[in-house]
Parts: structure tokens; sequence; C-alpha cells
């Protein structure tokens, strides 16, 4: 049985949101994202269901930076405003383990967030499905899940880069807009290097694309690889990029860097 | 449809401010990083907009239409709204080669999808009459879909057999066909086929069997059947018959509700 006791600021930092009316904010989310999709489908004449799946992936994810941006506000930047660290940091724990933790609320809030809307998506797209019969079925079976599995690292990187900036905040404003920022830029340079060079379709010679992108990728994560959702659009596991392997493991460590970096930040961080 | 080239010149003097169409590159910042959602953007939007008559030139702005495509092909080639919309407004409205281009990627994007390659095909035929474009085209669309691949495939034939001129060599052509068909449907059909061109070919014989006896060209097809030449007329299987105009006897040609063939 899991307690709770074990994790006592976990648990405290999980209530702060509650305070601070994220769950409401959270319901809302939910409602945008029924209205938005059902809505969209309307606009498609041959393939709606498609279109509603789409568009339902693409305000998930612009919704998870500015999740991710309130909560790190709440959890990190408020506290050092309000001064209360100078009281929770008085306990005889571990610094790092308090900034974890703090992490990690933030981080549960928006993974059951993003569970519960992957699931109202899939719940109003089997909806829409039963409209118009569409010759290429999109798949909300395993390809979905496997879509929605691998955004999840996006999700982990935004996470470990908003607690960053949380920590190295001067100015209430600039966590939101660095993250935002750090999320456009992360998810769009691959796509648009590709656009530039005017390859029109996905690319036909891997090495080449990637051998100029690997240096790039230490300094910002190539987020637009991690974005497969055309398996489940298309209903076809043929559609996988060949580098995925690669995006996922560089994605992976480079949020466990940056969040090694944010908690040692953190612990050397004066907070009188 | 779309804009006429005469009236090209007004719209640019007195018409409202050409419409935008942002580059795809930076369409893709402006949608949070998403290119998919940028491709959705573009359509959505000419698939609403796009299609209102400009209130100066009284038709639809095929210009931004263009731009708004070709913008949606590069950000999702795999879209589907936007190639079907492009091949029926564009491919129809004179813009047959960009309609092509979308085509193509798309039919390049969506593997397992038939129809823009078959679009794509045909397309080519009609108004290029690229014969070997269009079966490039037409042979992928069968590869994709083996429950038409036969109609697909006869189709193929068709056009490269209706290119030659001389009948008998479209003949030969479809005899040779006909013994390579490994489909019992196909052989069937091009049977049917050549049933149908050795009714024409008979015609043409009795035709010119009558102007050399009678010194005249023939007045009409009764002729043959008053003067002892023909029995009868030949059936065409196919039941589309034949035509006899300015003095030719031609296959009669399937006539399609709203297409006008270019001459």
């Amino acid at each position: 049985m899991f307690k709770f006791s074990r994790l006592p600021h976990l648990s405290t930092s999980i209530l702060l949101l509650h305070r601070a009316n994220s769950v409401r904010l959270v319901f809302l989310l939910f409602l945008l994202i029924l209205f938005i999709v059902i809505l969209a489908a309307q606009f498609s004449g041959r393939h709606p269901a498609t279109i509603s799946l789409d568009v339902g992936i693409s305000i998930i994810k612009i919704m998870i930076p500015l999740l991710f941006s309130i909560f790190t506000q709440e959890l990190i930047v408020k506290e050092f405003e309000r001064k209360s660290f100078l009281q929770s940091l008085a306990y005889p724990h571990d610094r790092i383990n308090f900034f974890l933790n703090r992490w990690l609320a933030g981080m549960v809030f928006v993974l059951v967030f993003y569970v519960i809307s992957a699931c109202l998506l899939l719940g109003s797209v089997a909806f829409i499905s039963t409209g118009y019969d569409q010759s290429t079925q999109v798949s909300l079976g395993g390809n979905y899940w496997v879509v929605i599995l691998v955004n999840l690292i996006d999700v982990l990187v935004i996470s470990a880069v908003a607690a960053l900036l949380g920590v190295v905040a001067k100015s209430p404003g600039f966590v939101l807009i660095g993250t935002v920022g750090f999320t456009v830029v992360a998810r769009s340079y691959g796509s648009i290097l590709q656009l530039l060079s005017g390859d029109m379709l996905v690319v036909d010679d891997p090495e080449k694309y990637q051998g100029g992108l690997r240096l790039l990728t230490f300094a910002v994560p190539d987020l637009g690889a991690l974005d497969i959702r055309q398996i489940a659009l298309y209903n076809d596991l043929g559609l996988l990029p060949s580098g995925l392997i690669h995006s996922v493991i560089a994605s992976i460590i480079y949020a466990v860097a940056i969040l090694s970096l944010a908690s040692y930040l953190f612990k050397i961080k004066s907070v009188a | 449809m779309l804009v006429a080239p005469g009236s090209q010149q007004d719209s640019l003097a007195e018409g409202p401010v050409d419409r935008i169409v942002v580059p795809p590159s930076f369409q893709v910042v402006l949608a949070f990083g998403d290119p998919y959602l940028a491709a959705n953007f573009e359509v959505m939007r000419l698939a609403t907009t796009g299609m209102e008559a400009n209130p100066t030139t009284g038709s639809i702005d095929g210009h931004y239409l263009l731009r708004a495509h070709k913008a949606a092909t590069q950000l999702n080639p795999c879209h589907e709204d936007n190639y079907y919309l492009a091949n029926a407004i564009l491919g129809w409205g004179g813009a047959d080669q960009e309609a092509n281009d979308i085509l193509w990627s798309a039919a390049q994007c969506r593997h397992w999808d038939f129809l823009p390659a078959f679009l794509y095909g045909f397309n080519q035929y009609f108004f290029n009459r690229n014969v070997a474009e269009a079966q490039r085209g037409l042979e992928l669309a069968a590869e994709r879909d083996p429950r038409n691949a036969s109609a697909i495939n006869r189709f193929s034939i068709m056009i490269e057999a209706e290119e030659l001129d001389d009948e008998a060599m479209a003949l030969a052509y479809l005899k040779e066909q006909q013994s390579q068909a490994h489909d019992p449907g196909l052989a069937k059909s091009l049977q049917d086929r050549v049933v149908r061109l050795e009714g024409l070919i008979q015609l043409r014989e009795a035709q010119a069997a009558y102007e050399s006896e009678y010194g005249e060209p023939l007045p009409s097809p009764q002729a043959l059947l008053d003067s002892g030449l023909l029995e009868a007329f030949p059936t065409d299987p196919l039941g589309l018959g034949y035509e006899f105009e300015d003095g030719i006897i031609t296959l009669r040609q399937l006539r399609i509700q709203g297409v006008e063939r270019p001459q």
C-alpha cells in the first residue's frame, strides 16, 4: 500500500496545487478539449475522425507546457516570493529530495491530466468515427497508445526545463515565456530544417538528416521527432520514423541532465 | 470557374489585396511547433474561405488556392482533404499540373491509398495525353487496390490502344494484351473491346469498298446496307456503338456529364 507519509513533501505539494484551483483549471481544459475536437471534425469532408484526432493531439500538446509553467510557478517560484522556503527547508530533509518531490508533484498532476485527456480524446474520436465512414480508418487501439506513450517523453523533457526555469527565474513571467519558447523551438526546428531544405516528404536519406541535427540535439532536443502520430492517424506502423530510438534516448538523457542541473542549482541557491 | 486569363489584369488593378499564405516553415512556428496543426489550419482555411467568389471578378481566387494547397502539401503530404480538394478544384479548374504535383506527393506519402495515384494517372491522360506518365500512376493504383486492379489495368491498356491511329495496329495490340492477360475478367473485357474494334474495321472496310465502287463519299451508314455491302451493322458488345461524323466512322465516346474533352 503506497504510503503518502513516506513522501511528506509530495503530498504537501499536491495539496498546494489543489488549493491553487489547479483542479478546476484542469476540468476546464477537459471541456475545452472536447469542444475543440468535436468542432474540428466538422471542417473535414473526407476524414473527420482523422482531423479530430490530429487536432486533439495538437491541443493536448499545447496545453502541456502551459500547465507546467503554471504548476512550476505555484510550486517553486511563488515559494521563493513568499519566502516560505525558509520554513520548508528547515526540515531535516535533503534539499535535492525536497526539490524532486516538488517537481514530481507537478509531474503527477500533469500525468493524470494527460492520461485522462488521452482517454477523453479516444472517446470523442470513437464517437465521431460512427458518423462518416472513412476509407482510411484511424487507429484507436495499440497504435494510439504508442503515440501517447512516446509523447510522454516530450512531457518529461518539458517538465525538466520548466523546473530549471523555475529555479533560475528572476522575474515571474520568465517561467511561462521560457517554457513556451523552449517548447516551440524544440518541437519545430526539425520540421523547419526539413521544409527549408525543400524535402516535401519524410526523409529519404536519414543519415544526412540525422548527422546535421546530431550536434543540435545536445543543446535542444528534437521533440518534433517524438511526434509519431501518423501511425495512429493512418493506422499504419510502417510510418514510424527510422531514428525514433535515437530521439527517445537522447530526449530522456536530456531531461535527466536538465533535472540534475536544476536540483544542483536549487541546492546551492541561497534562500534568504 | 477559376480566374480566366483575360480578366487577370483587371483583378490585379481593381481587386482587393491578394490573400496571404504564410510560408510553411513559419506556419510551423505559429502553430506551436506542430506541422500537422499547421496543415490542418491551412486546409480548413482554404476549404471554408477560399471557395467564395471574389466580388470584383465574380470567380474563385485560383491564385490563393494554388499557394494554400502547396503550403498544406509541404506541411503534411498525407492530408486527404488537401489532395481531394486540389484535384477537384485546381485540376478541373485549369491548374492541372499543380494538382498533379500535389496528387503525386499524396500518392508517395499515402502508400496504402490507390486514389491519388489513380487520379494522377487519369489527369495525365486526360489533360496532357501523356500515356507513359498516366500508366505509371495507374500501375501504382492497381498495385494498391487489388479489388479494382482489373478495372484499372483495363483502363491503362485502353488509353494506350486509343493512342494508336491505325485501327489494325490497335487491334493487334489489344489481341496481344488479351493473350497475355492472366485475369479471366480482364481477358473477357479485352475480348469485348477486340470485338468492338473489329466491328469498326468492318464498317470502315465497307465504307472504302462503297467509295471505290460508287466514286462518291459515303452519304450515310444506311447506304452500306442498301448497297448490299453489309448485311447488318456489327453489334458493339459494350453497347456504345459507332458514330458517323464528317464522313468518318468512329467509335462513340462515353459522354460524361460535365466533362469537356480538350480538342
